[in-house]
């Protein structure tokens, strides 16, 4: 486990999973702040017609989440008829479903890697 | 920055065996959303900088930022305990791949009504399955 899967290059330092997660954090955050610093430098200083910018963003955003909106609908029909076809496994699959959400939350909130391909624009959903 | 749950008012009745484990999960979840406050003021835009009026745009991408995340990570979990249910065979790889082709073909044949909700945002996410009873 700890010997295969590590993407980063040799790393002495680093003498647990807490302590990569802690360095990608810190890389995460330096990026989303440049980032964000970006968008203000951009969007905040009256140089542009707010409201014009405000449409074309939504329009823009719209177009970007669709996708993923469509996916998590499909996804989560075949899992809400799995429930309705096994109502014996009904609290199990919702039980473990929140166990996953938290989980995937906690990892989110220690690296915020999510957040940062999603603001690159390299985020990929999973498929089943 | 991510709601707190996403099953709501999840498993009526606990087993007595789970109380500990939902405990620890309260305890938990405290400290998250304490990172997640600090994290959203530290990389999400502020909205007003210096005394200026606020950036409607600024909001607009800090809104379009949690929803895409929330998506993406619903997506996730779903995608995990389905995959789950395939290994403890409780439901078979072919019976999967029909129902998501089944829903795919439901689905798309309604997906102008996820297009018009991205617009008026009438109804409340998701249009197509529901997690509670």
């Amino acid at each position: 486990m700890s010997q295969t899967s590590d993407p980063i290059i040799s790393q002495p330092a680093l003498p647990d999973e807490s302590e990569a997660k802690k360095f990608t954090l810190s890389e995460n955050i330096t990026a989303l702040v440049q980032i964000k610093n970006d968008n203000i430098a951009r969007l905040a200083q009256g140089k542009i017609n707010i409201t014009s910018a405000l449409v074309e963003q939504k329009w823009h955003n719209r177009h970007q989440i669709y996708p993923f909106r469509v996916k998590e609908e499909i996804y989560g029909a075949v899992l809400s008829e799995i429930i309705a076809n096994h109502p014996g496994l009904k609290n199990q699959i919702l039980g473990r479903l929140e166990a996953v959400y938290q989980q995937l939350r906690n990892e989110e909130a220690q690296t915020l890697s999510r957040t940062r391909a999603l603001l690159e624009n390299n985020y990929k959903t999973p498929h089943l | 920055m991510l709601p707190n749950n996403l099953v709501p008012a999840i498993l009526p009745i606990p087993p007595r065996e789970e109380d500990a484990l939902t405990e620890g999960e309260i305890t938990l979840s405290t400290d998250i959303n304490d990172d997640f406050s600090l994290l959203e003021k530290t990389i999400l835009n502020a909205n007003d900088y210096a005394g200026q009026a606020k950036n409607s745009l600024l909001e607009e991408n800090n809104r379009h930022l949690k929803d895409q995340l929330f998506c993406a990570v619903k997506i996730e979990a779903i995608t995990t305990v389905l995959n789950e249910l395939i290994e403890q065979e409780k439901v078979c790889p072919a019976d999967l791949q029909m129902l998501i082709e089944d829903k795919e073909l439901q689905i798309s044949q309604h997906s102008q009504q996820i297009w018009i909700n991205q617009l008026t945002q009438e109804k409340t996410w998701p249009l197509f399955y529901s997690l509670e009873n």
